[in-house]
């Protein structure tokens, strides 16, 4: 029945791939067949989901045979557990909103169709990766992934920026592979095998290694800090695509990849300490970075990966199933906090600064409605989607026994969330208009309106209903101090509130030169000034020099080809008698025997 | 065997006595259809087929044999853009330039004797060094042709002497009753010697970092079909020599091939760097090579069952790539008659098809799974990684640099605003975009049902 | 409200326009055209003209969250503040917990 099901979920996404295949002209409904054959597969995928939350039943799908390689045999193997089959629905609705939206975005684009194939490409590899029971379908999941971010971000290709942020993706990530493939090979060699249930039963404790290596996988494609720079470059793509990509599906990869070895990781406490110190430096880093970010989409590009760090963190503190629902849920207001800044964005004829806006409270009164809710929705608002997952996170840490440093780092990190939140709320949609005097705003297409009205209703509803639904993973907290209980809250209140005055103040503040921090915030803590610039040009330069001119051009060549042409040259010189008087030679040679022959005649 | 040596041969009367708007399409066919006898003669994995006394196949050859008889219609596509001028002899001289190539390496892949195996070893030299020397583009391809020539003949002469050695005190030298004829190599002066005397050639010809220098003068400068040939298939030569002699080496091998192993690491990442730097585009091909050759000798000389068949591997994915590169390349070539990646940028505005072979090429190249590149790799990596825990850093970092210069290709061909300077050129013709297909179609395909070139002997 | 009020007196002048705007899919009529949905005229230094249909959403959007959250807590309100209140040890007594009085050997 399962594999039914996971096949009429598969098979509508890849028809219209296929098309383009086989017809490949210019289709004008091609967007539309893009659109149904999402709805169709999130139709599907709803059946799987609630048929699994009825039963329980987890399967594993084990179809087609690949290769035997002497001791391991490869096929294609589907786990369909608890997060694959919560996850899917989710994706897959979020992908619709942002494939209807995108048929607005990009509009005026020659090329919408090939983007459209693109994206569903994306979502395909991306429930491959969801999906894969062997660490090889994970890999191919989890590589296809970032090359169709490459292909993403840089889709206006001519534009240079767009094209060194796809680089500095594939960079980032490809530093992160390094440690998948090592956690792959150790766990051949340890394992003998790279599926899931082979390795938990042999060995749930093994030696940090791969887990560390799997963490810095993870470091890698969720934008943990000190791989973090790419995820605020990756904006330049278009507004579709960082609301998919680069806040829902692609950068959760890393952290879904870990809450799959949780039955290693709850046994090793190095590990989930490294984990919760990675998390938690990321999102208290990332939200001070977002403070004083002037470009809207960046705002939104560090918010998630502050949640992701959050992500981390929960996982540091051994609740991966948290850290799971967290993830659906962050998909839900993350995207639709996108789009609403794509609407914000097109209307403003393209204008991303935020100094450059305000006045949409009237003027664009739904986007600011669903902008407003998806902040609330990330801030943690009681009973809104970011709650459920949010606030028993930040409770389960409160009452756990953990690192203490960690703990007041996400706690601000919490409140500074509520803060960027309330400066894009002011700088926005509040005050008076500073964009430019011809306006052309216009949200009035069905295509934005109702991508933004179901992601707003799913950040409404869906935490209640996923937290309502699924069954009850690990031990919830039922009782702690009322202290303990109201901090998230408390400290969300505590930013709001700073923020507002702060905001409020500025309107009359005299200008003067801002202050160290604020210099700290703005340049992103100086990371990428100084790794971008230090690493690039030592390498280059070694391989220039080093490599290339010394190596290759100078010593190898000196050392073996030319050393013996000097040798040989110097050899045939000094040893050479001839002078090359080639016809004096000649004579010598013909004359004699002519003057014997001559004389004995 | 006859089967495909006899057609081969005939293949030169054939194009010699066509007529000359015959002739193109003459090779082609006859090319393509001795490539589907390789097919179908050759794919019996599970059984060595012990043809004749001189000639056999075995899971280690075929795949070899099947890529080279692949390559020459390949090769003949490929040709006809830039012998476009010259006359009808000078035509048909090339052509059968490269069936000579064709006969000496199918009879090279398949020889029984390790001393037939030499002989045809150096007869490749031959035609090769008269395509690059006569019909390269440059007056540099005389400094070329000869470092490839004098580097290859300086390894390969004490091969010479080690083989007739080997056949005085073994007695045969045959390839099939070498497993069980051969006395155990003990670690003396001696040995080491007659160890480095075997191993030398293979390893210039791979080519091993410190010995590579030929490589990218041959590369670039040698016309389309020497560059392909090069890099598909005569680098291979010395990886399957090395496969081939290396049961005669034991127990010699685990000691010797210390530096050897540490050179090919160093030497892995040391190219790749290399490559980063690059303005000339096919000069960065060619390191790309060296590279993903340096990965190949790791993995034999590691020897583990993992590692042969990871070196099998990447070598088919390597040949197929690296001439699909090569073809891309000297389409920009031809359009440009410049090698310099900056001129022709942001091609991907006029020719999508172009683009999409580029993007093709440049992630398999950089080992995209689930294509037969990352299992090559990935075997590899595996098996140098239980050799020694340490060599993954090595390794590790050579699949970051590889991922960011064949990236770093991609974006400055295709990508960025075009140039002024491209403004006639004219778009893939379908003689060209065949070719792609014909050599992104078997990567494809073989992604498939790898267990064809896997060389898994049971 | 007020936002309300002021489309109120658009509906008397031009009627179409206010309508939930039929949108044209992208595909139909063979013609690409950037936007799609109901076209506003642009304006230099005004406020665009607001359909109802947006302002409505909007305003609904904002109710259904703001009656949603306070349902919630008013049926849920343990989930923010706390399903039991957290015992105190110290009023643990010793008969509770089964500790014998100090005097006993």
């Amino acid at each position: 029945m399962h594999s039914s099901m996971i096949l009429m979920t598969m098979i509508p996404l890849l028809t219209p791939i296929i098309i383009t295949l086989i017809k490949p002209n210019n289709n004008l409904l091609y967007p539309h067949y893009v659109k149904l054959a999402i709805i169709y597969a999130f139709t599907v995928s709803m059946l799987s989901m609630t048929m699994f939350i009825f039963t329980g039943q987890e399967s594993m799908i084990s179809n087609w045979h690949w290769m035997t390689i002497q001791t391991i045999e490869l096929s294609l193997n589907f786990k369909m557990d608890f997060f694959s089959m919560m996850f899917t629905p989710v994706a897959l609705f979020v992908t619709w909103s942002i494939v209807e939206f995108s048929m607005w975005y990009m509009s005026s684009d020659p090329n919408i169709n090939q983007f459209l194939k693109y994206l569903l490409i994306f979502l395909v590899t991306m429930l491959i990766l969801i999906t894969a029971n062997n660490l090889f379908q994970l890999f191919i999941g989890w590589e296809g992934m970032g090359i169709m971010s490459f292909l993403l971000i840089s889709w206006w290709h001519g534009r240079t920026d767009a094209n060194t942020a796809a680089l500095q993706a594939i960079l980032y990530n490809r530093i992160g592979d390094i440690g998948f493939i090592l956690a792959m090979t150790w766990f051949f060699l340890y394992s003998n095998s790279w599926d899931f249930q082979q390795m938990f039963i042999l060995d749930r404790t093994p030696n940090s290694f791969p887990l560390m290596s799997l963490l810095l996988a993870a470091t890698g494609k969720s934008a943990q800090f000190g791989l973090h720079p790419w995820l605020p470059s990756a904006m330049e793509g278009p507004t579709p695509v960082s609301a998919l990509l680069h806040s829902s599906t692609m950068v959760v990869a890393g952290v879904f990849l870990i809450i799959r070895f949780h039955p290693m990781m709850e046994n090793n406490s190095l590990i989930q300490t490294l984990t919760l110190s990675m998390g938690a430096i990321t999102t208290l880093f990332t939200a001070i970075c977002a403070l004083t970010q002037n470009d809207l989409k960046k705002i939104v590009a560090f918010s998630t990966s502050s949640q992701l760090g959050l992500m981390m963190v929960t996982i540091g503190i051994n609740q991966p199933h948290l850290a799971f629902l967290h993830i659906c849920t962050h998909a839900f207001f993350k995207a639709m906090l996108f789009l609403s800044a794509g609407s914000i964005i097109h209307s403003l004829n393209n204008e991303q600064d935020i100094r450059k806006m305000g006045g949409l409270f009237k003027t664009l009164p739904f986007t600011s409605s669903s902008l407003i809710i998806g902040s609330f929705a990330l801030m943690g608002m009681p009973f809104l989607t970011g709650f459920y997952s949010k606030d028993l996170i930040i409770e389960t840490a409160n009452t756990s026994y953990t690192n203490a440093w960690a703990l007041t780092t996400t706690l601000v990190a919490t409140s500074l969330t509520a803060m960027y939140s309330i400066r894009i709320i002011f700088f926005a949609l509040a005050g008076y208009p500073r964009f430019t005097t011809l306006i052309l705003i216009n949200e009035n297409n069905p295509k934005l309106m109702n991508p933004i009205n179901r992601l707003a209703l799913g950040s409404i509803f869906a935490g209640f209903l996923i937290s309502n639904c699924v069954p009850p993973t690990s031990h919830p907290q039922v009782t702690m101090p009322w202290h303990l209980k109201l901090t998230a809250l408390g400290v969300t209140i505590l930013g709001l509130l700073v923020a507002t005055e702060l905001s409020l103040m500025t309107n009359s503040m005299k200008l003067s030169t801002p202050l160290k921090t604020f210099y700290f915030s703005n340049m992103l803590g100086f990371y990428s000034a100084t790794t971008h610039r230090l690493n690039p040009h030592s390498s280059l330069t070694m391989s220039q020099n080093l490599t290339s001119a010394l190596l290759d051009l100078f010593w190898l060549e000196k050392s073996m080809p030319k050393m013996t042409t000097q040798t040989q040259i110097s050899a045939s010189t000094t040893s050479s008698t001839q002078k090359g008087l080639i016809k004096l030679y000649f004579l010598s040679f013909f004359i004699p025997p002519m003057l014997a022959l001559l004389l004995t005649i | 065997m006859l089967k495909i040596i006899l057609p081969t041969i005939m293949m030169l009367p054939t194009m010699w006595l066509s007529k000359t708007h015959m002739m193109w399409i003459n090779t082609m066919t006859c090319s393509l259809l001795i490539s589907i006898f390789t097919l179908m003669m050759l794919y019996l994995p599970n059984n060595s087929c012990n043809l004749s006394l001189n000639f056999f196949s075995d899971p280690l050859t075929s795949p070899l044999l099947m890529l080279t008889a692949w390559l020459l219609p390949l090769m003949i596509l490929a040709t006809q853009q830039h012998l476009h001028n010259n006359s009808a002899p000078r035509k048909k001289l090339y052509i059968s330039m490269l069936v000579f190539l064709q006969i000496s390496l199918i009879m090279t892949f398949s020889a029984t004797e390790l001393i037939l195996f030499y002989i045809l070893f150096e007869t490749t030299l031959i035609p090769t060094l008269i395509i690059i020397t006569r019909w390269g583009y440059q007056p540099e391809r005389l400094n070329a042709g000869s470092y490839f020539l004098f580097y290859t003949l300086a390894g390969s002469l004490p091969l010479l002497i080690t083989l007739l050695h080997y056949f005085s005190s073994l007695g045969s030298l045959n390839i099939l009753t070498m497993t069980i004829n051969t006395k155990e190599m003990m670690l003396s002066w001696t040995n080491n010697i007659m160890w480095l005397g075997c191993m030398m050639a293979f390893m210039v010809k791979m080519p091993l970092y410190g010995l590579h220098l030929w490589l990218p003068k041959a590369h670039v400068e040698a016309p389309i079909a020497g560059s392909m040939v090069l890099a598909a298939i005569l680098l291979k030569l010395g990886s399957y020599g090395m496969m081939r002699v290396t049961p005669m080496l034991n127990p010699l091998t685990e000691k010797m091939s210390y530096p050897f192993i540490v050179l090919s690491l160093w030497g892995m990442v040391m190219t790749s760097s290399i490559c980063l730097r690059q303005a000339d585009l096919k000069s960065l091909i060619a390191y790309s090579s060296v590279s993903h050759m340096a990965l190949v000798i790791l993995a034999i000389l590691i020897q583990t069952p993992w590692s042969l068949t990871g070196a099998m591997i990447l070598m088919i994915a390597h040949g197929l790539t690296s001439s699909l590169l090569f073809c891309l390349a000297n389409s920009n070539y031809e359009r440009v008659h410049s090698r310099t990646m900056m001129f022709t940028r942001g091609l991907q505005a006029l020719f999508p098809l172009l683009a999409l072979w580029w993007l093709l090429a440049n992630l398999t190249n950089l080992a995209l799974p689930p294509t037969i590149n990352l299992m090559g790799e990935l075997l590899t990596i595996l098996a140098s990684f239980s050799w020694s825990n340490f060599t993954i850093m090595f390794t590790g970092f050579n699949m970051l640099i590889t991922a960011l210069y064949s990236l770093h290709m991609f974006t400055s061909t295709q990508r960025g605003p075009l140039t002024y300077s491209t403004s006639n050129v004219k778009p893939l013709f379908t003689r060209e975009n065949t070719l792609m297909l014909m050599h992104m179609a078997p990567i494809l395909l073989l992604t498939l049902n790898p267990k064809t070139i896997m060389c898994l002997t049971p | 409200m007020s936002a309300l009020t002021r489309l109120a007196s658009f509906a008397a002048v031009a009627g179409r326009l206010f309508r939930s705007g039929r949108a044209r899919a992208a595909g139909e009529g063979g013609v690409r055209h950037a936007g799609g949905g109901v076209h506003i005229e642009p304006r230099y230094r005004q406020f665009p003209q607001l359909t109802r249909t947006q302002v409505i959403w909007g305003e609904t959007l904002s109710a259904i969250m703001w009656f949603w959250i306070l349902w919630r807590f008013w049926h849920d309100s343990e989930a923010v503040l706390g399903h039991f209140p957290y015992p105190d040890p110290s009023q643990w007594t010793d008969e509770e917990l089964g500790i014998p009085p100090d005097d006993e050997d």
